[in-house]
């Protein structure tokens, strides 16, 4: 009989030894990889964030980009305007998103499935829309160029003073949520994930617990667009595209969904298919839909969750074997 | 074990690739070893909202490469190109842009159709990074930083765009109510921008701004709307894919004979529609064979080898002139420093398609001239529809420095 | 606004809902009745036209080559439809993996997207209308083009059929009833793979022929992908995801919107679809259907 903390361990390992192999990778690669393992970050915590909603309380949010693209955007404006430092720029952004979140959420999280996919996603695209149009305030598609950064971008650019920052608050954000899902509060939301209409008659308030969890997942894609201003310097209004919360969606899945390890592995894994891809083709739709069919087809529940399997027929055949005759 | 191993194996190989490479680039002297090529990076955006002419810009690049090498390189040192689609996305344009220069250790990039890509690249290569950046793009904030940027743009900006249509509406003052109608995004805006500030003082109303959706299925609406409004002419920065769509929609609308409609008529556009707009007079700047075979330019006989229609020519030749524009730069130079190279076009004068070009230092826009005329069907001299009369307008005087 | 203004704004919206309800209703059937969001609904459409193109350019812009184009693209996409489904979405039934499914479709669009590319180029295509469906017709001073006409009478025509096909045949019943309740069909008797597999066919089919009818209105390019993909989601959800009525009234409704809209401004009348589906979505909750439902 599986317990709670079942593959805790073997979750948090993975996660640990990401974090583990991401503090030295500066020491061992060149400025480009840090780079790239940069936006590794990023890419994971906009995954973190939907794999919250739809991993542990089974919410289909198809607008993670919406509170993504606010982060970016405050962290901007209130550097460029407000005068502020970066991390305290960060920090207002991130409240930012954390409202809106609430705000949005109160309506958000009481309508039903379906609804709730397309009414996420049409607040990207509003947000989208709102960025191209208001010049005035985010410069429209001409981007936001951020004053005041810590760090000059550049070719040759100072990769780990971009780098380390980011890992630290990522880390310090995720291990915050690793603590949160691991909690009695992730084990209530599995619950509701699982059947919400039993939950709800075993005395749990389903709706405020959504609508904490789509508060909580709006901060921590805020976050994920407020680190993202670090290394791209420029906030263009397609940080509220759709298709960063797809992307989330398919890294979630990779990895791994309803684990705390399965976003983080995916967005390794599609970092690197998408760097190398992008380096040796320029046949890159093509070639990235094959390796996405082939992964599907090969671990259907996320690279994650291809070693539990295999291993449950042995666990199996040696319980069996264990048996007196 | 066998995860974590996996994820080891997958950071050695990382590893490995990348210090196979040259690691750091920081190498104090920016020249190249005698006889070591001169590579550079090709951004095409084959993918995204601007791609439809992004083979063909490759095709120019690779022909541009394929002659230069063929009299020798420049300096010495042969051309190669190294093409990467940057998706028309700013981040993938940057991350491909750095591992061109990281990796690939070009000191010279060209392309991209996304005025975005190209904004967030040209911040890129800013001083002191020692690359230089040739690009064709319409947005005039990308080349914002001033003479001391590494980089220069190949086609004339919206800002003289919009002057130049100005003039011409300008010169028919009996056309009382001017009507506007342009992308929906910051082209479509930086030219009506421009467009209504040189008209200013004119006595010549706009009575409307109109911005369709790129890429949108439906414009009989706006083509409608625009209609009923009975304007005295239409000024039109529709371009591409959406000319196409306006033009077919319009025509069973009568949008071209209930008003006098102008506007921006690529021939590569113009040449893909069943039934051209004939009558309608336009402009252009891209330079298709076709326009440029007037002002002798021993390069537009060139792209004619590139086998597509004549008329087709006009992505390729932009391409084209990019990688011209960085050759004769390391030719003025006698160097291959980017540096050098920057400060030697500066001001200078160079060959391309259009013939003789000037480049202004101020704001590193290179005078492209604007060809304009009325559209007719194919003839017998040339079997695509094009202009005539053809009138190559000198956009030096739309300078402000 | 005077009349014409009226009527030619009416046509145009009318033309617009019918183009955007065959890719909506192609996806209705598929999400409806196989439960999979399926996210290659834009893709067909791309190839569909993208193929119309290939057929007129073999056999002409004349009333043969379109009359053909018209039949050979949508049972051609609609095979390709059906050999995907046994080959790869069949395998999902099974473990009822939705997410796999969401992601199979996820993949087959970056597919269908690549060997388009790789096929037919960057470059956009056009083709022609053949001369009989080129001009247009005066009605009460509004100047409407033939082919508006035309494509409105083919939406209709082919919702009739529809409407025949789900509620006056066998095949009809058994899809309405997978709608309902998959298990039960099984239950049953009915080998529901083989219901499966003609829904998903048909379904692609007439999102291909969506891509047909749009191929000579403008410019055939990758971009249509997108441009179909938001709005048909957004059409199918407005109007209750499984019902083909809903899925109508929503495109009639969205599409006259968005036409009038454009008169009035024509930059935020891009987002009328969001508007209309934001206000079904938000009244439907609060009249009562999923207000505080699980």
């Amino acid at each position: 009989m599986r317990s709670f903390t079942d593959g805790a361990v073997t979750d948090g390992g993975v996660a640990l030894a990401l974090l583990i192999v991401a503090a030295l990778l500066p020491a061992v690669v060149s400025t480009e990889y840090v780079l790239l393992a940069a936006s590794m970050i990023v890419t994971a915590l906009v995954a973190v964030s939907f794999n919250l909603l739809f991993g542990y309380t089974g919410m289909f949010s198809f607008g993670q980009a919406a509170f993504y693209g606010l982060g970016a955007y405050a962290t901007v404006l209130l550097m460029n305007r407000a005068g502020l430092s970066f991390y305290l720029a960060l920090g207002g952004g991130v409240g930012i998103a954390v409202l809106a979140g609430a705000l949005s959420g109160v309506v958000l999280v009481r309508m039903e499935p379906v609804a709730f996919i397309m009414l996420t996603f049409a607040l990207g695209d509003l947000m989208q829309f709102v960025a191209e149009h208001s010049p005035s305030l985010t410069g429209g598609d001409d981007g936001l160029i951020a004053t005041r950064l810590p760090h000059d971008l550049n070719v040759v650019v100072d990769a780990n003073g971009v780098y380390y920052p980011m890992l630290a608050v990522a880390t310090v954000v995720l291990v915050g949520v690793f603590a949160f899902v691991r909690s009695r509060n992730g084990l209530v939301l599995r619950a509701i994930r699982e059947d919400a209409l039993r939950a709800r008659t075993l005395g749990v308030a389903v709706e405020r617990r959504r609508l904490g969890v789509f508060t909580l997942a709006a901060g921590v894609a805020a976050v994920g667009g407020g680190l993202s201003v670090l290394s791209a310097q420029i906030v263009y209004p397609d940080v509220f595209n759709w298709k960063i919360s797809a992307n989330a969606l398919i890294v979630t899945l990779l990895g791994g969904v309803g684990r705390f390890s399965g976003p983080l592995v995916g967005a390794v894994l599609l970092g690197l298919i998408d760097f190398y891809v992008g380096k040796l083709t320029t046949d890159t739709l093509l070639v990235e839909g094959a390796i996405l069919l082939a992964v599907i087809v090969l671990a259907p529940r996320g690279v994650t969750a291809v070693r539990l399997r295999r291993r449950s027929p042995q666990a199996s055949a040696a319980a069996t074997s264990a048996a007196p005759s | 074990m066998r995860r974590k191993v996996a994820l080891g194996f997958a950071m050695a190989i990382a590893t490995a690739l990348a210090l196979a490479g040259c690691g750091s680039s920081s190498s104090s002297s920016s020249e190249l070893a005698p006889g070591a090529p001169l590579k550079i990076g090709y951004l095409a955006s084959l993918t995204g909202f601007c791609s439809s002419f992004s083979q063909e810009y490759v095709k120019g690049a690779e022909l541009a490469v394929k002659q230069i090498n063929a009299r020798g390189g420049v300096l010495g040192h042969k051309l190669q190109l190294e093409v990467r689609d940057d998706k028309a996305t700013a981040n993938v344009g940057v991350s491909q842009a750095r591992d061109l220069v990281l990796s690939g250790h070009a000191k010279y990039l060209a392309g991209t159709c996304s005025s975005a890509v190209g904004k967030s690249v040209v911040q890129l290569v800013a001083n002191p990074s020692h690359v230089l950046y040739v690009l064709g793009v319409s947005d005039p904030t990308v080349f914002a930083g001033g003479p001391q940027i590494y980089a220069f743009n190949t086609i004339p900006s919206a800002t003289i765009e919009g002057k130049n249509a100005a003039a011409y509406i300008r010169a028919h003052p009996q056309w009382k109510r001017i009507a506007v109608i342009s992308e929906d995004y910051s082209y479509g805006y930086q030219v009506t921008a421009a467009f209504k500030k040189a008209m200013a003082g004119s006595g010549q109303t706009i009575i409307s701004q109109d911005y369709v959706p790129s890429g949108g299925t439906d414009f009989s609406p706006y083509i409608n709307k625009l209609i009923a409004e009975h304007p005295d002419a239409v000024y039109s920065t529709v371009i591409t894919e959406d000319t196409v769509t306006l033009v077919k929609q319009g025509l069973p609308l009568g949008l071209f004979e209930k008003t006098k409609f102008f506007g921006i008529m690529d021939y590569g556009t113009i040449d893909a529609m069943p039934k051209p707009p004939v009558g309608v007079e336009g402009y252009t700047f891209y330079p298709s064979v076709s326009i440029y075979r007037a002002t002798g330019s021993p390069f537009a006989r060139d792209l004619e080898s590139l086998g597509t229609t004549a008329a087709n020519g006009g992505a390729a030749g932009d391409a084209f002139n990019q990688i011209q524009i960085i050759a004769q730069g390391v030719e003025k130079a006698k160097s291959t420093d980017p540096s050098k190279v920057r400060d030697a076009l500066d001001e200078a004068t160079v060959q391309t398609v259009q013939g003789s070009v000037k480049i202004h230092k101020c704001n590193h826009q290179i005078a492209m001239p604007i060809a304009m005329g009325t559209i007719v069907g194919p003839s017998a001299a040339q079997p695509f529809a094009h202009f005539e009369p053809l009138t190559l307008v000198d956009t030096n005087k739309y300078f402000e420095c | 606004m005077s009349l014409a203004t009226f009527v030619g704004q009416l046509f145009a919206g009318l033309s617009l809902a019918f183009v955007l309800f065959f890719t909506a209703a192609g996806l209705n059937l598929v999400w409806g009745v196989l439960g999979v969001m399926n996210f290659a609904a834009g893709s067909v459409y791309m190839l569909g036209a993208y193929l119309t193109t290939s057929v007129i350019a073999r056999l002409g812009a004349s009333t043969l080559g379109w009359t053909a184009a018209l039949v050979i693209v949508p049972l051609a996409v609609a095979a390709m439809g059906a050999v995907a489904e046994v080959l790869l979405l069949r395998r999902t039934y099974r473990e009822e993996d939705e997410n796999q499914q969401f992601m199979l479709t996820l993949a087959l669009s970056y597919l269908i997207a690549g060997v388009v590319l790789l096929v037919f180029g960057t470059h956009f295509r056009t083709v022609s209308l053949p001369e009989l469906l080129s001009g247009s017709w005066n009605l009460l001073g509004a100047t409407l083009p033939v082919y508006t006409l035309v494509t409105i009478a083919l939406g209709l025509l082919v919702t009739v059929a529809i409407w025949v096909g789900l509620y006056h045949t066998r095949a009809g019943l058994l899809t309405r009833a997978a709608v309902d309740d998959r298990e039960m069909l099984s239950v049953l008797g009915v080998d529901v793979n083989r219901v499966y597999s003609a829904v998903f066919a048909v379904g692609i089919g007439l999102g291909a022929l969506g891509g047909v009818l749009i191929a000579p209105q403008g410019a055939v390019s990758a971009n249509l992908e997108t441009t179909a993909l938001v709005p048909a989601f957004i059409v199918v959800v407005t109007g209750g995801l499984g019902s083909m009525t809903g899925a109508l009234l929503a495109a009639l409704t969205i599409g006259i919107a968005q036409s009038y809209a454009t008169l009035q401004d024509a930059t935020l009348a891009q987002l009328t679809p969001y508007a209309v589906m934001s206000v079904v979505l938000l009244t439907r909750a609060i009249v009562g259907r999923s207000w505080v439902i699980a």
